[in-house]
C-alpha cells in the first residue's frame, strides 16, 4: 500500500513536469505553429533556472529567469517561422540542437552543485489530511499546485475568451481570420512565446524543484514526450492533466518494477517513458480522434498571399 | 514600427545564392564567435584554431576526413528518406541499432575471413539500420503515426538496448562498459592516409550509386514523385505506403552503415560513444545539401571540419565540448533564415 502512495505521489510530481511543457506547447500549436523545440527550450530552462537559483538563492527570480529564457527561445522561433518563413520542423530540430547545446555550455560550472534554497512541501490545510487522496495530491510544493490549476486557467481563455477564439482561429484559418480582424501574425508571436515561457518554466521546475540538480541533457526526452502528450490529448489543456500524470505514473509504475518482484533488466527501465510514449500514440492512433488538430498547423503563413 | 515586405523573386541566380549562403555561414560564425567570447575565449583565436587544426596539416584533414565519413552515411540516410519527403530524426538511433547487431555477430559469430567477414558486418549493419527504422515506417502506414517523434524516441530506446549489451553480457574485461576488440579480420582496411578507412571508399560508392538510383531510375523516380506530390503520385499509380517503407529500410540502412563504419573503421569496439551525434549532424547535411547525394559529400566535409575544429578548441581552449552542438545549431538556423533571401526581395518599410 505505501508503496503505492509512494507511486502515485511520484506520479503527480513527475508528470508536473510534462504537464507544464505540455500545456505551453498546446498554447503555441493552437495558434498554428508547430515548436518542435520543446527538449531544449526545456534545458534552457532548466539550466538557467538553477543557475539563477544558485547565484542568487531566490527561487522566485529562479523561475521568472526560466520563464524569460524560455520566452526568448519561444521567439527566436516565431522570428524564424513567422517572419523568414522558415520550415516548422527544421527551426523546431535547430532550436533543440540550440538549446541542448548552449545549456550544456553555459552548464559546465553548474554540474554538480547543489541548492542552498528548496521549494519547501507545503501541506493544504485539512485536504492534506484526507487518507491517501491528501497524501498523494495535497502535500506538494507551490509549483505542482499551479500545474492543477493552469490547465483550467488556459481552457477558460480558449473556449470562453476572445483572445481564445483568435488563437484557435489563427490555427484553423488563418487567411479568413486575417479579413476577420485577427492579427494573426501578432497571436502567432505571443502563442509561441507564452508557450516557450511554459516550456521554460517546466525546464526550472524539474532542475530547481524535482531534482534539484543540474546535470547536462537532463531531460532525457521529455520534450519530445511533450510533443507526443499534446497529440494524445487532442490539444485540450484539460486532457493533458490525464495525459501528464497518466504518463507520470505509468513511467513510475515501470521504474518500480522489481518492488513487485518483476524480473526485468533494470538498465533497459530507462527505455520504458519512451515506449509507453510510442503506446499513448499508438492508441490515440487507433482510436482516431484527432479532432482538435489545429487546420493550419506545421504551415507557413504569407500574409502577402492575400495578393 | 517596420513591416516586412516580400516580392517573389523570378529568377535565382546561382551566384546569388552562394552569396546568400556564405553570408549565412558568416554570420552563424559571427554569432558562435559571442558564444566563444562569453567564454573568455578570443573569438579570432577560436576560428583560426577551427580551420588550422582541421584542415592545417595532412594530420588534421586526416582526421576531419574520418568524421566525414559517418557524417556522409547519416546525411544519405536523411536525405534518401526528405526526398520523399519523409523526416527521418532517428539516425542516431539505427546507427547504434546496426552497430550493436553488427558487434552481435563478431562477439557470437565465428571469424571469417576478412573479406567474408567485412561483407557479413556490413550487410548485418544495414540490415539493423533497417529494421530499426521499420518499427516508424509500420507506425507511419499502419497508423500514421508521425514519424518525426517516434524515430526520434526510439532514439533514445535503441541507445538503451547498446548500453543493456554494454553493462551487461558484453561488458569489457575491467568492467568498463565496452567490448573487447574487435579481431583483425574484423576491422576495415586503412586507405593510407591517417586514420582515414574503407569505410570512406563505400560512402562514396554508395554517393553514386544513390545518385543513379534517385535520378535515373524508375524506383527513384517513384520516390521524388511520393515526396513532391501525393496526389500526383497516387494518380501516376504509385503505391504510395510501399515506396514509403521501401525509403524508410534504404534510410534505416545507410544509418546503419554508419555505425558499422564506427565501430570497424575507428573504434574497432563498440563502446557508448561511437557517435557523437552523427544522425542528428546528418540531418543538418541533408538539409543544407537538398538531398543531392554529391553535395552532401561536401556539406559533410564542411560540417566535419567545424566538429574536428570543435574538438581541438575543447582540449586546447579549454572550451566547453558543447561548443560543436551550438554552432551546427547556428549554421542551421542561419542558412533556414536565409532561405527567405534567395526567394524574396526583402524589403524593410515604414508601415503602422
Amino acid at each position: 500500500m505505501n508503496d503505492i502512495i509512494t507511486i502515485l505521489y511520484a506520479a503527480i510530481a513527475s508528470g508536473t513536469i510534462i504537464l507544464y511543457a505540455t500545456i505551453g506547447e498546446i498554447i503555441t500549436e493552437r495558434s498554428g505553429i508547430l515548436n518542435l523545440g520543446v527538449e531544449g527550450i526545456m534545458l534552457m530552462g532548466a539550466f538557467f533556472g538553477f543557475y539563477v537559483a544558485y547565484t542568487t538563492e531566490s527561487l522566485i527570480l529562479a523561475i521568472l529567469g526560466a520563464a524569460v529564457i524560455g520566452g526568448l527561445m519561444g521567439l527566436i522561433h516565431a522570428f524564424m517561422t513567422i517572419t523568414l518563413q522558415a520550415n516548422q520542423v527544421v527551426s523546431g530540430l535547430a532550436l533543440t540542437m540550440f538549446g541542448t547545446g548552449a545549456s550544456a555550455f553555459f552548464g559546465v560550472s553548474m554540474v554538480g552543485k547543489t541548492l542552498k534554497t528548496s521549494f519547501d512541501v507545503i501541506p493544504i490545510p485539512l485536504l492534506s489530511k484526507i487518507p491517501i487522496l491528501g497524501e498523494v495530491l495535497f502535500n506538494h510544493n507551490i509549483l505542482v499546485y499551479f500545474a492543477f490549476i493552469l490547465p483550467v486557467i488556459i481552457w477558460f481563455i480558449f473556449n470562453r475568451t476572445r483572445w481564445g477564439l483568435a488563437l484557435r482561429s489563427s490555427g484553423e484559418e488563418p487567411l479568413s481570420s486575417e479579413i476577420m480582424g485577427i492579427k494573426v501574425i501578432k497571436i502567432r508571436y505571443i502563442a509561441t512565446i507564452v508557450g516557450g515561457v511554459f516550456i521554460g518554466i517546466s525546464g526550472a521546475y524539474l532542475s530547481v524543484a524535482y531534482s534539484r540538480l543540474w546535470v547536462e541533457g537532463m531531460t532525457a526526452g521529455k520534450g519530445w514526450i511533450t510533443i507526443a502528450l499534446v497529440i494524445f490529448a487532442n490539444w485540450n489543456p484539460l486532457i493533458a492533466y490525464g495525459g501528464a500524470y497518466l504518463f507520470g505514473g505509468l513511467t513510475q509504475l515501470g521504474l518500480n518494477l522489481q518492488k513487485f518482484n518483476i524480473p526485468f533488466p533494470i538498465i533497459l527501465l530507462k527505455s520504458i517513458p519512451y515506449v509507453f510514449t510510442l503506446l499513448f500514440l499508438l492508441f490515440i492512433s487507433i482510436k482516431g480522434k484527432r479532432s482538435n488538430l489545429p487546420k493550419a498547423l506545421g504551415e507557413s503563413y504569407f500574409r502577402e498571399s492575400r495578393g | 514600427m517596420f513591416k516586412i515586405k516580400l516580392e517573389q523573386k523570378e529568377r535565382v541566380s546561382k551566384r546569388e545564392e552562394l552569396i546568400i549562403t556564405l553570408s549565412a555561414i558568416g554570420i552563424a560564425f559571427v554569432l558562435s564567435g559571442i558564444f566563444i567570447a562569453l567564454n573568455g575565449v578570443n573569438p579570432f583565436v577560436a576560428l583560426w584554431k577551427v580551420i588550422t587544426s582541421a584542415l592545417g596539416s595532412p594530420y588534421g584533414i586526416s582526421e576531419t576526413l574520418v568524421k566525414a565519413i559517418p557524417l556522409i552515411f547519416t546525411g544519405l540516410s536523411v536525405a534518401i528518406a526528405l526526398n520523399s519527403k519523409l523526416w527521418n530524426i532517428g539516425a542516431e538511433g539505427q546507427l547504434f541499432f546496426g552497430a550493436t547487431l553488427a558487434t552481435a555477430f563478431i562477439i557470437y559469430g565465428p571469424v571469417l575471413p576478412k573479406p567474408l567477414e567485412i561483407t557479413v558486418l556490413i550487410i548485418l549493419g544495414a540490415i539493423g539500420g533497417a529494421l530499426w527504422a521499420a518499427i516508424p515506417a509500420l507506425l507511419k502506414i499502419k497508423f500514421k503515426m508521425n514519424e518525426v517523434i517516434s524515430t526520434l524516441l526510439l532514439n533514445y530506446v535503441a541507445i538503451n538496448i547498446a548500453d543493456y549489451f554494454l553493462f551487461g553480457p558484453w561488458k569489457g574485461k575491467d568492467n568498463f562498459p565496452y567490448t573487447p576488440e574487435f579481431p583483425p579480420e574484423a576491422r576495415f582496411s586503412r586507405i593510407g592516409f591517417g586514420r582515414v578507412h574503407a569505410g570512406l571508399i563505400l560512402a562514396l560508392v554508395l554517393v553514386v550509386l544513390l545518385y543513379i538510383l534517385i535520378y535515373h531510375t524508375k524506383t527513384g523516380y517513384k520516390m521524388r514523385l511520393t515526396g513532391s506530390s501525393l496526389k500526383a503520385a497516387k494518380y501516376a499509380g504509385i503505391n504510395i505506403k510501399k515506396t514509403m517503407f521501401m525509403v524508410f529500410l534504404m534510410s534505416g540502412a545507410l544509418a546503419g552503415l554508419a555505425g558499422v563504419s564506427q565501430i570497424c573503421g575507428i573504434e574497432y569496439k563498440l563502446h557508448q560513444h561511437i557517435s557523437t551525434g552523427y544522425g542528428y549532424t546528418g540531418i543538418i547535411v541533408a538539409w543544407l545539401a537538398r538531398t543531392n547525394p554529391f553535395i552532401i559529400v561536401i556539406f559533410a566535409i564542411f560540417l566535419s571540419i567545424l566538429l574536428k575544429g570543435a574538438d581541438s578548441l575543447q582540449i586546447a581552449m579549454r572550451l566547453p565540448a558543447a561548443v560543436g552542438v551550438v554552432m551546427q545549431a547556428l549554421i542551421l538556423f542561419a542558412i533556414l533564415g536565409s532561405e527567405l533571401f534567395k526567394n524574396y526581395n526583402v524589403k524593410l518599410i515604414r508601415g503602422k
